[in-house]
């Protein structure tokens, strides 16, 4: 088997007067003589790219494998143990289940931090929630010590208008015994939307005081603080939010205070 | 006349290192090797033998010799490429003379010169490289004269006095024909040289 030169020399019969004629070879250096053979040389080796590429048979890959497995063995007994050729199919297949690995674990990722917002946002919205509860918790905590408390008077809130039946509104106002802290609910009353039930006290010249709108499911109001001398309470529908006099109609009102123990 | 450049190009290096990992036992350098000629150096091998059997023997014996001699393998005389296919062509026409069957590789010529030329816009062509192209293209802007000189002392390996014999064809100009094929590829190729030298 010849090697080395003999196969770079594609052409050993080449030489003569032809060069000159074509290459002006006698007048080139030997630097530029060896620059025109390897650029001859490379030429050549780009000649088979003019040809239709042929897709070797499967087999004939592990067939110079093996051979070559072989063959380096003998000649180098002592040198170092080469990878086997099942190495490298084994190795393609652990790259592509790393790749897969990596794919899902990016996977995984993903949803985890998507999962640990949706968690967060619903943290936060259950910590407004708590915080809501808790100020309502005070609230009716509050009323119900001024509900129960030594000396409180009740103001009973009844229709002005003869209303029958079970949903006949009504409501009670509880005033502690320092005619300061009350509260006040309501309940039957209709739904109204875009209008607003107001609270009014009537002050001891008879002028109305506004005390607030109810709102909540439970209609019901508080305060730690009520004009001296009141001696009634109404409870009007009004179109405007805080109408600063009553324009609209009453709907409840209440004069008796009963005190209790 | 172009200077060679300072520094070969990445691929080269590469491959340079590629060859030199074969030298020291690796069989994952000459699979990457194989992967990217093996498909080449077959076309060449069944282009000179004439038969696809023959052809990937002849891709075995050469990939097994460069398995062998990597250590001898000279970056200076040569790229990796270049070096696949002169150990490629040198086997396949080692059994073309083996078997005394030079008519058979110069019929076979002249069936792949009648192909490549006949077809160059085939669909296959389309689906090769900018390389394969542009070789196509320089190929076939060659004085047909020149072209015929040039593939019988390249594929067919025949000296420039066997193609004298063989075409009737006085030997200087034969000389003349190929010293001038090569002179206008080594110009129009300038910038695929640039990348293997």
């Amino acid at each position: 088997m010849k090697a080395g030169r003999d196969e770079l020399d594609w052409a050993p019969d080449l030489d003569g007067p032809e060069r000159d004629q074509v290459d002006g070879w006698s007048g080139l250096s030997a630097a530029e003589r060896a620059d025109v053979e390897r650029r001859n040389l490379e030429v050549c080796g780009l000649l088979p790219w003019a040809l239709d590429p042929v897709e070797p048979s499967p087999r004939l890959a592990a067939a110079i494998l093996e051979r070559a497995a072989g063959s380096k063995a003998a000649a180098f007994p002592s040198a170092p143990r080469r990878p086997r050729s099942w190495l490298l199919p084994l190795a393609a297949a652990l790259a592509v289940v790393a790749i897969g690995v990596a794919a899902n674990l990016a996977r995984t990722a993903r949803q985890q931090r998507l999962e640990l917002a949706a968690l967060a946002s619903r943290v936060e919205e259950l910590a407004r929630d708590a915080v809501e509860f808790e100020d309502g918790l005070a609230r009716a905590l509050q009323n119900l010590r001024l509900v129960s408390s030594r000396g409180v008077e009740i103001c009973p809130l009844r229709p002005v208008a003869d209303a029958a039946g079970t949903d006949e509104p009504h409501g009670l106002l509880f005033v502690a015994a320092d005619h300061q802290h009350w509260y006040v609910r309501v309940s039957g009353l209709p739904t109204a939307p875009d209008r607003f039930y107001r609270l009014w006290f009537e002050g001891p010249d008879g002028t109305l005081i506004p005390a607030g709108n109810l709102a909540g499911d439970e209609l019901e109001l508080s305060s730690p603080t009520m004009p001296e001398g009141t001696r009634a309470a109404y409870v009007t529908l009004e179109t405007e939010p805080s109408p600063a006099a009553p324009s609209g109609e009453i709907v409840l009102s209440g004069a008796e205070m009963i005190r209790l123990l | 006349m172009q200077p060679a450049p300072a520094s070969p190009s990445l691929r080269a290096v590469e491959e340079r290192q590629l060859v030199a990992q074969m030298a020291r036992g690796d069989e994952g350098a000459l699979a990457r090797l194989y992967e990217r000629y093996a498909s080449l150096l077959l076309a060449l091998a069944i282009r000179v033998v004439g038969d696809p059997a023959e052809g990937e023997e002849v891709v075995q014996e050469a990939f097994l010799q460069a398995w062998r001699q990597a250590e001898r393998y000279v970056p200076e005389r040569s790229s990796v490429s270049t070096w696949l296919v002169m150990m490629t062509r040198s086997r396949a026409i080692d059994r073309i003379r083996s078997r005394n069957v030079k008519e058979r590789a110069l019929a076979a010529a002249q069936r792949e010169e009648t192909r490549t030329h006949e077809s160059p816009s085939g669909a296959r062509n389309v689906l090769q490289g900018e390389r394969s192209k542009r070789l196509r293209r320089e190929l076939a802007e060659l004085p047909a004269e020149q072209r015929q000189v040039l593939e019988l002392a390249f594929f067919s390996g025949l000296t420039q006095r066997e193609i004298a014999a063989e075409t009737g064809i006085p030997l200087g100009t034969v000389k003349t024909r190929t010293l001038l094929a090569m002179k206008k590829l080594r110009s129009a190729l300038e910038k695929d040289l640039g990348d293997l030298l």
